[in-house]
């Protein structure tokens, strides 16, 4: 059988294992400090609440609402997880970019550097 | 320092427009982001990026969920039924898109000939002056001493128009229509917009020109045309300013202004009126006083000069000698012109008549439209009682149902309303010609016109859709789902409404015959003179004393035959003067008056009863007159040769023949008295008798004819242009209302009976369905073919006989009303009265008969295998 392929937009693999490297405690906020710390790429809090919600609608994270604290104005969070789809989801990308990768010559990869 | 917090309209805002669903987590991120660099800037900017479709709330968020989940319902079953039930869906549908896409080109036309002249500034308070009570012509003084004597009277302006001037520009000679003679005052009557130039200084010298703005492009397009020189009628005049152009809806469209001449103020002349008077009132004052104040300025001004030509000692006793006649001026609105005064329009003329007759027939296709719908509908609602059944067993109240099938109707009007935009907009050119306006695509959706269209979906709609709902509504489950067939409303009414949908129908359809044939009638009778293959040509007096020459070269041209000039045109009117008869006290007379040439009547064929016409080279004939039969009755005289005529206080001319009645006028009116002169040698009159040259002639090729004619003219009048036109076109053209009507009547009784007859075929196809084992049954029980058709046919023809009674009464009392507003008409034959019944219970009996054939000839073991 064929195996099952997966679309993910490039915001949206990025977010997708943030959310699974924060480990439960992924929120926007959070969500989007990790991407400016880990990559130093700036995204706006609402593009990350749109992929966070397209990546939910697509079954690929889930979420809860987490605890209120004061800092933000007793507002609860939204927490999500990666379920067992989205973890299929992300070894899906790492193998196919492991695998294109590995079929790259030296040669021109050298000539690049 | 004042504690820094986010701006509050950005949470007010993110609390309208966002799903609660995701308000709390996005208000809280948002906070947190804030209490970060506390940026009222960097928070406003990042709640209004959350503005997001997926964010926004939804119709679900707003309205109570059952009410929109029924709706939705609603509607699917609507589009459901409608696309299970194509055929009648499309007729039904189709019919109401044509009622309604001519009730829409109707609406516009009549909101358009309404709101004529409403658009000038302070369009109430400016009148138009009239002499008496309705006369066109004012005194040229007029307009400035109604200023000088009364406060009330803001500004006053006369202007003469809308002449056709002759322009030349550069080397280019061409004419120009739209020519307004006028005082500087008009720019203050009507707030003329300017586009450059100064209203104050416009009009100040006599060689002043205004020209309007797509004028000034068309003739220099993009220069500055301030200042330039332009030759108006021979002479030099000088663009001053450039104003906006009237818009359609004005009875003034004119295209430049001019200033006006004066040439009889100096001598206080009140008694000649040559020109339009306007004059703006000051807020508040009733025209009626201000009729009041002008009947004072009559006696004051024009009194004494009418007495000095009618020998009375006083104005009093002038009055008491004619005393039907008024004597003052009155104000009429201007926004009442196009309507109510089209006599005193200089551009179109509305017809209220028309206008009145159009909203009718308006009125007529929408209902046709109407009853088809709730025919049909109410017809067809046995097929839903099972539908309805079902949702009132579920708790469903009768209030839901009426409501669903009010959605259901309004929705079907809808796509109906879209369908008779299109349509209207490919009907467009047609309606155009036919009400000789000039409509665009645009036009169709101005802002009264979507109100009006958002009007007639919402009536037709609840008007068609109500009756069908009430009836369906009251369907009982019991019955319903027991599959017992209900009453689907009363048929009495049913009947009733087809019954009315052929009285209109026949209406249409009698009155569009007896239109027709009026105008066949008129346009067929003898005029008495010759109009066939006559050249007219106008701008005969620029040929001056050279008329002679050009007439002998003309008839050299071997498809001219004759040629002759005169005063006035068949058919274009005529003024009348007064003459009195010396040998009989002076009595007086007012005939018609035109000059004529001795070959007139060779060129138009009069035939003379006594004596004879104006003869050539007898110089005697300059005090000889020849008048018709109608004036020779008028005056009394059995042989009126030799008699004598005399104008007040001027010649006196010999009677030297009596010409046979011919129409000069028109055929609406009677003939009228007629006096010719002689033209050629009286100098009182100048030119005037030349106005136009008539040339017979005879050929087959008229353009070679014409291109002959021409080159004549340029030998001898090199600098103006040719103008010539055929005598029986002209002819024509005064029908030309009549034959507009006519084509109106004929184009809408068509639409009605179209949507009638798609009406009558849905019902007898639904009559059919209902009575198809009763057919088969009395097939069965041995019926034959014809038998079955003659029963089915027998029921409409009783609602043709019904509907067709009521439709010729109406018709026939108003083709009498109509037919009295013409002198020579048609009589009300019972043909022209019956045949309306007998075409359209034709044309029932064909779809009817059509329709019916296939179930009477299918086997009835189909029909009854069943069950």
């Amino acid at each position: 059988m064929k195996p099952k392929s997966y679309q993910l937009g490039e915001l949206e693999e990025l977010v997708l294992m943030i959310v699974a490297i924060l480990n439960e405690e992924a929120y926007g906020v959070k969500v989007m400090d990790e991407i400016e710390s880990q990559i130093n790429r700036k995204v706006n809090i609402s593009a990350v609440h749109t992929t966070l919600d397209r990546l939910e609608k697509k079954g690929f994270v889930s979420s809860h609402m987490g605890g209120a604290s004061a800092e933000r104005g007793g507002r609860r969070k939204r927490l999500f997880k990666v379920t067992a789809e989205g973890s299929k989801a992300i070894e899906f990308v790492h193998q196919t970019r492991n695998s294109l990768y590995q079929q790259i010559p030296k040669t021109s990869l050298g000539f690049v550097q | 320092m004042k504690e820094k917090t986010p701006p509050k309209w950005a949470l007010l805002f993110l609390r309208f427009f966002c799903k609660d669903h995701y308000l709390e987590q996005i208000e809280g991120d948002l906070l947190e982001l804030f209490e970060r660099n506390r940026s009222r800037r960097n928070f406003a900017w990042n709640t209004i990026r959350f503005f997001r479709w997926r964010y926004l709330k939804g119709l679900d968020d707003f309205e109570q969920l059952t009410t929109l989940a029924m709706i939705k319902n609603y509607l699917k079953v609507a589009i459901r039924t409608l696309l299970r039930q194509k055929s009648y869906a499309g007729i039904n549908i189709l019919g109401l898109a044509i009622g309604l896409a001519s009730c829409l080109l109707i609406m516009m036309y009549v909101f358009h000939e309404r709101s004529y002249d409403h658009f000038y500034p302070n369009s109430e308070r400016i009148y138009r002056v009239a002499n008496g009570e309705n006369g066109r012509w004012t005194p040229e003084l007029l307009a400035e001493t109604m200023m000088a004597e009364y406060p009330q009277v803001e500004v006053a302006t006369r202007i003469s128009g809308l002449w056709e001037s002759h322009f030349k520009i550069d080397n280019q000679s061409f004419f120009q229509d739209g020519a307004a003679w006028a005082d500087a005052n008009i720019f203050k009557v009507f707030g003329m917009e300017f586009v450059s130039g100064n209203p104050e200084t416009a009009l100040k010298n006599p060689e002043d020109l205004v020209l309007t703005e797509s004028l000034a492009k068309k003739f220099f397009s993009n220069e500055s045309v301030i200042g330039i020189t332009i030759v108006v009628d021979g002479n030099n005049m000088k663009v001053t300013a450039v104003v906006k152009d009237p818009p359609k809806n004005t009875h003034f469209p004119f295209k430049f202004i001019g200033r006006v001449w004066d040439n009889v103020s100096a001598n206080q002349n009140w008694t000649g009126n040559n020109f339009w008077t306007y004059a703006k009132i000051q807020e508040g004052v009733p025209k009626e006083e201000m009729n009041g104040k002008l009947v004072n300025l009559y006696k004051k001004y024009v009194g004494p000069q009418m007495i000095e030509f009618s020998g009375h000692a006083t104005f009093e006793e002038l009055m008491a000698d004619y005393p039907d006649r008024f004597y003052g001026f009155t104000l009429h609105p201007l926004t009442e012109i196009h309507l109510e005064n089209p006599h005193f329009s200089m551009g179109a003329r509305g017809d209220k008549k028309n206008v009145i007759v159009f909203s009718l027939v308006a009125l007529f296709i929408l209902l046709i439209a109407c009853v088809n719908y709730i025919n049909m509908a109410t017809a067809r609602s046995a097929i839903r009682s099972k539908e309805v059944g079902i949702r009132k067993a579920l708790g469903s109240y009768r209030k839901n149902i009426v409501t669903q099938f009010l959605i259901e109707s309004i929705l079907i009007t809808l796509i109906a309303v879209i369908l008779a935009i299109g349509i209207s907009a490919i009907a467009l050119p047609y309606f155009n010609q036919l009400t000789g306006r000039s409509f665009e695509f645009s036009d169709l959706f101005s802002f009264t016109n979507l109100l009006s269209i958002a009007a007639i979906l919402i009536i037709v709609g609840l008007l068609a859709g109500g009756y069908p709902a009430y009836i369906i509504s009251r369907f009982s489950p019991l019955k319903a789902l027991r599959g017992q067939m209900q009453q689907a409303g009363k048929k009495s009414l049913r009947s009733g409404l087809v019954a009315f949908q052929f009285a209109i129908s026949i209406f249409l359809v009698a009155a569009t015959a007896v239109i027709y044939k009026q105008v066949m009638f008129m346009q067929s009778q003898d005029l008495g003179i010759n109009l066939e293959q006559t050249l007219v040509i106008n701008n005969g007096r620029q040929l001056g004393e050279k008329y002679q020459i050009f007439k002998n070269e003309l008839e050299g041209v071997s498809d001219v035959e004759i040629v002759s000039k005169s005063s006035h045109l068949p058919f274009h009117g005529s003024s009348d003067w007064t003459y009195q008869v010396p040998n009989e006290d002076n009595r007086r007379i007012s005939p018609n008056n035109g000059f004529a040439s001795p070959d007139m009547e060779k060129v138009l064929g009069i035939e003379m009863v006594k004596g004879r016409f104006f003869a050539k080279n007898r110089v005697s004939d300059s005090a000889s007159v020849v008048i018709n039969e109608s004036l020779a009755k008028e005056l009394g005289w059995e042989d009126p040769i030799n008699k004598e005529l005399q104008r007040p206080g001027g010649q006196t001319y010999r009677v030297i023949g009596v010409m046979k009645d011919f129409n000069y006028t028109s055929l609406k009116s009677e003939i009228k008295p007629l006096i010719f002169r002689y033209g050629p040698i009286n100098s009182e009159v100048g030119m005037f008798h030349q106005a136009y040259i008539l040339a017979k002639v005879n050929t087959s090729d008229i353009l070679a004819t014409l291109n002959q004619v021409e080159q004549k003219w340029n030998e001898y009048v090199p600098d103006y242009p040719f103008d010539a036109n055929f005598l029986d076109d002209s002819y024509q053209k005064q029908y030309e209302s009549e034959l507009k009507f006519g084509q109106v009547f004929t184009t809408f009784s068509l639409l009605a009976i179209i949507i009638a007859f798609l009406g009558l075929f849905a019902l007898t196809t639904f009559v059919l369905q209902r009575r198809f084992k009763e057919i088969a049954v009395r097939k069965v029980l041995g019926a034959t073919v014809p038998s079955l058709l003659r029963m089915m046919i027998q029921e409409f023809t009783r609602l043709v006989i019904i509907g067709g009674a009521v439709g010729i009464g109406v018709a026939f009392y108003w083709l009498n009303d109509w037919l009295e507003g013409y002198s020579y008409r048609i009589e009300l034959s019972w043909y022209l009265l019956v045949l309306p019944i007998i075409l359209i219970l034709a044309l029932t009996w064909v779809v009817v008969s059509a329709k019916s054939y296939r179930a009477a000839v299918s086997n009835p073991a189909n029909a009854l295998k069943e069950e």
